[in-house]
């Protein structure tokens, strides 16, 4: 087992320990009349035993990883999820339009290393795509502070 | 004959211009997620839910079954000439498929995954004719407590078939439940776990959840393996088998028809393993088992038959328990409730269109595909050509536009963009999403059933024993525990007495 999983069974103990105590302040009743915290605690009880089953023969078998350094995948991924993190950050502020166009420049020019008139292309198609598509669906998207787009 | 009326019916239904059109365009948009990586039929059904919101019932549910069944085909044609699996069913089609398409063998390898889908489609499709009206009228007599054990036994199984390790399956269970959780108690009408956020008193929504661990983490595991595919290009000049071919093939179909159906009648059990355990099978009962893995025609027409009459095969606890046994059935199931319609033993009389209508549909849909992927495929082959660094965009638009004109909600595109990056990560640790989802959708059913069954018997889990349908269940699903404690014990001791022996 390595680091990650180590973390992830500890992140579940915690999320199972957090759930039982919330669920103790939502009053769970008795089982002849179960509570609104009945299940949850339930839930939260076995969470914490699969946890742990989970983790007492990982720590055993625990492995330190030798190469430390993220792969050049890993880094695109975080890149990912930073321009996706971007994106729904300035969603309502900016609109649908404008945040769309930034996220294929982003996405096209920072990750797949793609030259901008390429990019400008395939983020003008999109913007097509998605007049069509609201047009057919008749979806209202968040306009943001450039109303008029 | 009850069931021959019913199919009578459902053809007047299915074979309406409107129905008709929903029926092509799924199979049509279920074949293309089907041969292109990175987007499975439990996404797209996510992702298209919002647009059936304004269809009829039941065209909305003939095009969604209808991506379903569709991508089982679409997922072999990637899988024999790329090498990469266009969803997760298609896995094992590569081992042999793409070694035939190598030996320049593609034509007949894509020819008789259509051929042996349709097959086998069609097996699943009497199967599931025949079979659901009488266990829907057994189903009528389920009570709470038979319901809850029965979400329990099908979570139980989904955890078990699903997922390479028993406690991740399980876990993944537990968080799908809990994640139900939040929003407002359904006997008691208090907010739990919302904290004044008024979108999360409304409960989380099932479409942000299901594009995020489907769709967006998807997504994400791909652009980290930067996608390059390698196409084979040697020209496929005859798309079909000789004789010899279907002689050797055609026992191989028709054990995986039959097998993947009763595979994908349980819960938690569906097309991936169904493919799975045909290989398996074929491989065992093969007179030249050195030849798989090495272009034997069996390795894909066993599997993709599977997988086709075990998607057809799933929808049986579906329409006639109301319980959707893997992750793109729970999305049709979610549908079907946004819609108004309450599936279970009571819809082949409440909805009887639906019922029938989808059951003829499929019919017509096996029909559609086999078109669109014998005589058809080479514009399959012009779609895989299409860079994944241009489609990974798009999907990721689809997404998003998906998931705001579900509620018009900005936030559920917040949940959707958190649950793709918990989803990433739980790829990446190995934890299936599967079973998440499925227990999502189950949890309502189950916490209500199990509080009901509570209050019935003044607090005594004896109810669950008490009545023989629910305690046969009750039975089966801790005899399948005592096994697993049996076989981790085992496998403890024995690698204790290997250490001891080094030692």
């Amino acid at each position: 087992m390595n680091a990650g999983s180590i973390l992830a069974g500890i992140i579940f103990l915690a999320l199972g320990i957090f759930v039982c105590q919330q669920a103790i302040q939502l009053s769970l009743g008795q089982a002849s009349r179960p509570g609104p915290g009945f299940v949850p605690f339930g839930l939260g009880s076995v969470l914490i035993l699969l946890s742990l089953l989970y983790l007492v023969p990982g720590f055993r078998a625990f492995k330190q990883e030798e190469d430390l350094h993220p792969s050049p995948g890993l880094i695109r991924t975080l890149l990912a999820i930073g321009i996706l993190c971007l994106f729904s950050a300035i969603l309502s502020w900016l609109g649908y339009l404008v945040s769309t166009l930034l996220l294929f420049l982003l996405w096209l020019m920072l990750m797949e290393r793609k030259k901008w008139p390429m990019a400008v292309g395939l983020a003008g198609l999109a913007l097509v795509f998605v007049y069509f598509f609201n047009l057919l669906f008749s979806i209202q998207l968040p306009r943001g502070i450039i109303r008029g787009l | 004959m009850e069931q021959l009326t019913g199919l009578y019916y459902g053809f007047s239904i299915a074979l309406t211009w409107q129905n008709l059109t929903y029926c092509l365009l799924g199979t049509l948009v279920g074949t293309l997620v089907g041969v292109l990586p990175g987007l499975g039929p439990a996404a797209t059904v996510a992702l298209l839910l919002p647009i059936t919101f304004k269809l009829p019932p039941v065209s909305a549910i003939i095009m969604l079954s209808g991506i379903f069944y569709g991508a089982m085909y679409g997922g072999s044609t990637t899988s024999i000439l790329l090498n990469i699996p266009g969803e997760a069913a298609s896995v094992v089609t590569c081992i042999d498929g793409y070694q035939m398409a190598l030996q320049g063998r593609a034509g007949p390898a894509l020819a008789i995954a259509a051929i042996g889908s349709f097959i086998a489609g069609t097996i699943g499709i009497v199967g599931l004719n025949f079979l659901a009206p009488p266990l829907a009228e057994f189903a009528v007599q389920f009570g709470p407590p038979e319901y809850f054990a029965l979400t329990l036994f099908g979570l139980f199984l989904a955890a078990y078939l699903a997922s390479s390790s028993m406690v991740k399956g399980l876990i993944m269970v537990v968080l799908g439940l809990m994640l139900d959780e939040v929003g407002i108690d359904p006997i008691m009408g208090v907010a739990r776990f919302s904290y004044g956020v008024l979108p999360l008193q409304e409960g989380l929504d099932f479409v942000p959840l299901a594009m995020g661990l489907f769709g967006i983490a998807e997504i994400l595991i791909n652009t980290e393996k930067a996608m390059k595919t390698q196409l084979v290009t040697k020209k496929i000049d005859r798309i079909f088998i000789s004789l010899r071919d279907w002689a050797e093939a055609k026992w191989a179909t028709l054990r995986g028809s039959v097998l993947g159906f009763f595979v994908g009648i349980l819960p938690g059990g569906g097309a991936v393993i169904a493919s799975l355990i045909s290989y398996a099978v074929e491989k065992r009962v093969s007179r030249n088992p050195e030849k798989f893995g090495k272009g034997a025609i069996e390795g894909v027409a066993g599997p993709e038959a599977a997988n086709n009459s075990a998607a057809t095969g799933s929808f049986i606890p579906l329409l006639t328990l109301g319980i959707p046994g893997n992750a793109t059935i729970a999305m049709i199931f979610a549908a079907l409730l946004i819609h108004g319609v309450q599936p279970g033993p009571y819809l082949i009389k409440e909805n009887p269109e639906i019922f029938w209508g989808v059951i003829a549909s499929m019919y017509i849909g096996n029909g559609f595909l086999l078109i669109l992927n014998l005589p058809l495929v080479g514009m399959w082959v012009q779609v895989l050509r299409v860079p994944y660094f241009i489609l990974a965009p798009f999907i990721l638009l689809l997404c998003i536009v998906g998931v705001y004109s579900t509620r018009n909600n900005i936030f559920d595109i917040w949940v959707m963009i958190f649950f793709g990056v918990v989803g990433y990560f739980f790829r990446k640790l190995e934890f299936e999403p599967g079973p998440l989802i499925l227990a999502f959708v189950l949890g309502a059913i189950s916490e209500r059933t199990f509080r009901q069954s509570l209050l019935m018997s003044k607090g005594s889990p004896w109810v669950f024993f008490a009545r023989p349908i629910s305690c046969a269940l009750m039975v089966m699903l801790l005899a399948l525990v005592a096994l697993q404690v049996f076989f981790m014990i085992k496998r403890k001791t024995k690698s204790l007495d290997q250490f001891r022996g080094a030692g």
